[in-house]
């Protein structure tokens, strides 16, 4: 949380601002809360939040909530209907990304094993009318969905998608780990890669 | 204990960064001895090369051994050093240049092809080969300004695969085969029967009632930062 006072107290140009841990006193009104600031615009219960955040690759899992023809002279410029719903890339564990995912989770990862993790295979751009594109091998993130705004800088597209068999098993996971029924098809794909697990991958009891 | 003592190191470090073009100005150098110091760690156990007490100072790790070092160098002739009269990148007041007078102590540096990638990709970057000391070596994390670095958290990063296990069988590919034909047809319904949904309407009163959005944030904040955590 961005906890925020006044430079001067009869001025709005300035503030100073603490980073700290939310807590149960945020979100609601609170003696530490002082003079409002005119350019943060923040009600009793509202804060400033900020996030530690990283540019990834991320998959498009979902575009059935992007705009319509037309509708964007219709709608208020506040609320743009064109969302799509992404997830995120996690790289491997590397000497230049400590925090990536390890070997033995990567490998059951590869083997389906987990409903909130989808394997992202390694592309090199080969076409040569098309701009340079690398993507590492990865993890994409079910459990990381976001719902992003389709426009730089924000977000850039990649001349490259899954293909439509990949697709296929990823929305069968998503589904399964947004609480759907799984289908038959995903249980014995599940089954068939979990007979090949190798024995370091095992899990330890 | 380290093949290679610390003079050594420094004028390695200082060969591969001639040889890459990189100024060799005494905090990018200082920041490269550190990156060789936890690259040895990592393999080693948290043992370093230099055995030097690092720290964390405004431009990241340091250590008062380097500057004893490099300072003797000079003295007795295996480094030269130029003093910049304008002020550097890194924002000193004035940046000191050093190179070595001997060739050759760079093929001494044997197992640390890593460094040496590192020299060539952030050297010339101080802004971006301080981000990456900061942001991705294991010592910098959660540390506190003045305090001396721990390297026992180092660890082996190579770059990290999925194990491979067997190859799938011929029935097994074909089995394989069989499955996804029949998920791509239970997909393809369920994509049809999915676009039948008719939603609500778009109308006046649709976008009439949406709840108002927070309009963005902008101005000057300064953070400030509590030194104990």
């Amino acid at each position: 949380m961005i906890e925020a006072e006044r430079e001067q107290a009869d001025s709005h140009e300035k503030a100073y601002a603490r980073y700290v841990a939310m807590n149960d006193d945020h979100f609601k009104r609170r003696p530490s809360k002082k003079y409002p600031i005119l350019n943060l615009r923040l009600a009793e219960t509202e804060e400033l939040v900020a996030f530690h955040a990283k540019r990834r690759p991320a998959v498009v899992v979902g575009t059935n909530a992007t705009s319509i023809d037309g509708l964007k002279e219709r709608a208020p410029s506040h609320h743009v209907e064109c969302r799509v719903v992404m997830a995120p890339v996690y790289g491997l564990r590397s000497d230049d990304d400590v925090s990536g995912f390890g070997s033995v989770l990567a490998t059951r990862i590869w083997h389906l094993m987990y409903r909130q993790f989808f394997p992202f295979f390694a592309w090199r751009e080969t076409r040569t009318h098309m701009p340079p594109a690398t993507l590492e091998r990865g993890v994409i993130r079910l459990d990381r969905l976001q719902f992003i705004n389709p426009s730089p800088p924000g977000l850039r597209l990649m001349p490259v998608k899954l293909s439509a068999e990949a697709m296929n098993i990823l929305h069968a996971t998503l589904w399964a780990y947004l609480h759907a029924e799984p289908w038959e098809e995903l249980v014995e794909i599940k089954d068939l890669l979990r007979s090949m697990l190798p024995k370091e991958a095992e899990p330890v009891h | 204990m380290s093949a290679i003592d610390s003079a050594t190191l420094v004028q390695g470090l200082i060969a591969w960064m001639r040889q890459e073009g990189v100024a060799v100005t005494r905090t990018r150098l200082m920041k490269f001895i550190y990156l060789a110091d936890l690259h040895h760690a990592r393999h080693h156990e948290g043992a370093t090369i230099t055995g030097w007490r690092w720290y964390v100072h405004s431009f990241g790790p340091m250590a008062n051994e380097a500057y004893v070092l490099l300072d003797r160098g000079v003295r007795e002739g295996w480094l030269t050093s130029n003093a910049s009269s304008s002020s550097g990148e890194e924002g000193e007041p004035s940046a000191i240049f050093y190179d070595i007078v001997t060739k050759g102590a760079a093929e001494q540096l044997h197992g640390m092809g890593k460094v040496h990638r590192w020299i060539k990709t952030l050297g010339d970057d101080t802004p971006r080969l301080l981000r990456f000391v900061y942001g991705n070596t294991e010592p910098m994390v959660d540390a506190k300004e003045g305090e001396y670095l721990d390297f026992s958290s180092a660890r082996p990063t190579d770059n990290v695969a999925p194990i491979h296990g067997r190859k799938p069988t011929r029935k097994e590919e074909k089995r394989f085969e069989e499955i996804s034909k029949r998920l791509r047809a239970r997909y393809e319904a369920a994509q049809a029967s999915n676009a039948k949904i008719v939603d609500g309407p778009r109308d006046d009163a649709y976008f009439n009632d949406l709840p108002a959005e927070g309009a963005s944030v902008n101005g000057d904040m300064i953070l400030l930062f509590d030194k104990e955590r």
